[in-house]
């Protein structure tokens, strides 16, 4: 591929997932207005909801592969065309189909083409190994401050404008992506990777074959369940303790704040130490921060503590694991084996949503799902150990 | 100094932090309200 300043490259990749994470955290928001004037109720737009998570981590592996073979400057710009379309459609359909086709599918694909795992491929490519952690750190970074900064933004327009402006701004926002494509352009040339030419059916069977390829699996399994369960239910768990509702809130934005500076700091940790044991000692962190929180009495300030705790541990696992499959297979289909890989988040992120529920439901409490997050972070911190984090060895041709 | 940079670097990202603080003190409630939870994974 045609080299390009990598700094060009980490900036318009981080700014690239700023726009779209941030605006994808805001989907929420829209919920009581486009209900009620949809007339579809709380299930028809959670659905809409579902759909985009499932459609962004089913199209992941997919439009992973594209990246791979057609670089991410394409795949980014189609999918912001894409992500676009589906954020104006469905400022203007009036029915639940349309929401979903819009507001889930359309808005799934532009997701998966616009956010960690196609633009980590395009950042791989242009930074030597020894930096990757540091360079897939600010990047998370980045679409770790959307989160922060345009979820609030998003709520100021709703309010202001009423949601069919406030989704053509947003929408907007987006649009920019289409620019910052260009700075992750370029397409892939299998020449540029050291050792042999490799076919993406030998990538993938080499990865299927490799045991440490599914220990990452599992591990990001528990990654995608945590944040989930945590940010679906925590703020309910603090309101039927009686913390009520603003602690809650204050919890998810300390949860946001932190989260920025954790991705940076173990992504650049990744650099310096062997990135399977920093995610083991992040996922047994997550653990200890979970017991102690239950352990102690639940005040407000315990709360909140947790929180900052939690967002410290959030989305440090983006480049770690992503610079992990990196360093195991090389960058020359990363898009496509991270891509695999984040499917395994989404799925653990649908139990870790869904099940809590379920059994808050069954039981009155959230006590399986807390008691769960601790054997997971425990199974996460033990599968990382024993990771072969070295390149594989391929046969070279004769 | 010059090995310790990369980690102090954050720092620079502190003045934006407060600006999102503030943001979400003055919208948090909505937000939380408002069903921002069921879409935050």
């Amino acid at each position: 591929m045609t080299m390009r300043r990598p700094w060009i490259v980490i900036a318009c990749a981080a700014f690239i997932v700023t726009l779209a994470m941030g605006v994808r955290q805001a989907f929420g928001l829209f919920l009581p207005q486009m209900s009620v004037s949809l007339g579809i109720g709380r299930e028809g737009f959670g659905l809409a909801m579902a759909l985009s998570n499932l459609v962004f981590g089913l199209a992941q592996p997919f439009i992973g592969a594209l990246a791979d073979r057609h670089g991410a400057g394409r795949v980014v710009f189609f999918g912001t065309l894409i992500y676009v379309a589906g954020l104006i459609g469905a400022s203007w359909i009036g029915s639940a189909i349309g929401l979903h086709f819009t507001f889930g599918f359309l808005t799934g694909v532009g997701l998966a083409a616009t956010t960690f795992v196609v633009v980590l491929g395009a950042v791989g490519r242009v930074v030597p190994p020894e930096r990757r952690g540091l360079a897939f750190g600010i990047v998370t970074a980045g679409g770790s401050l959307g989160q922060f900064l345009v979820v609030p933004a998003a709520q100021m327009l709703l309010s202001d404008l009423g949601y069919r402006l406030a989704l053509i701004a947003l929408s907007g926002l987006v649009a920019v992506c289409a620019v910052l494509a260009i700075g992750v352009a370029g397409k892939p040339d299998s020449a540029a990777e050291e050792g042999p030419r490799q076919s993406l059916k030998d990538a993938l069977s080499e990865a299927a074959g490799h045991p440490s390829y599914w220990l990452l699996n599992a591990g990001f399994f528990v990654c995608g369940f945590h944040i989930a369960f945590i940010a679906t239910h925590f703020p309910a768990y603090l309101d039927d303790k009686g913390l009520g509702l603003g602690i809650g809130a204050s919890a998810l934005a300390l949860v946001g704040l932190f989260n920025i500076f954790g991705s940076y700091l173990f992504g650049l940790s990744g650099d310096v130490w062997r990135k399977n044991y920093v995610l083991s000692g992040l996922y047994a962190a997550r653990g200890v921060v979970i017991a102690v929180f239950l352990l102690l009495p639940l005040t407000p300030f315990t709360a909140l503590a947790f929180a900052g705790a939690m967002g410290f541990l959030w989305l440090g696992t983006v480049p770690l694991t992503s610079g992990l499959v990196g360093q195991m297979f090389g960058v020359r289909y990363l898009s496509t084996l991270y891509g695999i890989v984040f499917l395994s988040h989404q799925v653990g992120s649908f139990f870790g949503a869904w099940a809590a529920g379920y059994f808050f439901d069954r039981s009155g409490t959230y006590d399986w799902a807390w008691g769960a997050s601790i054997l997971l972070a425990v199974f996460a911190a033990i599968v990382h150990l024993p990771i072969r984090d070295t390149a594989v060895a391929r046969p070279q041709p004769a | 100094m010059k090995k310790a940079l990369p980690w102090l670097a954050p720092l620079a990202l502190v003045p934006v932090a407060l600006i999102g603080l503030e943001a979400w003190r003055a919208q948090a409630t909505w937000i939380w309200l408002s069903g921002f939870v069921a879409a935050c994974f």
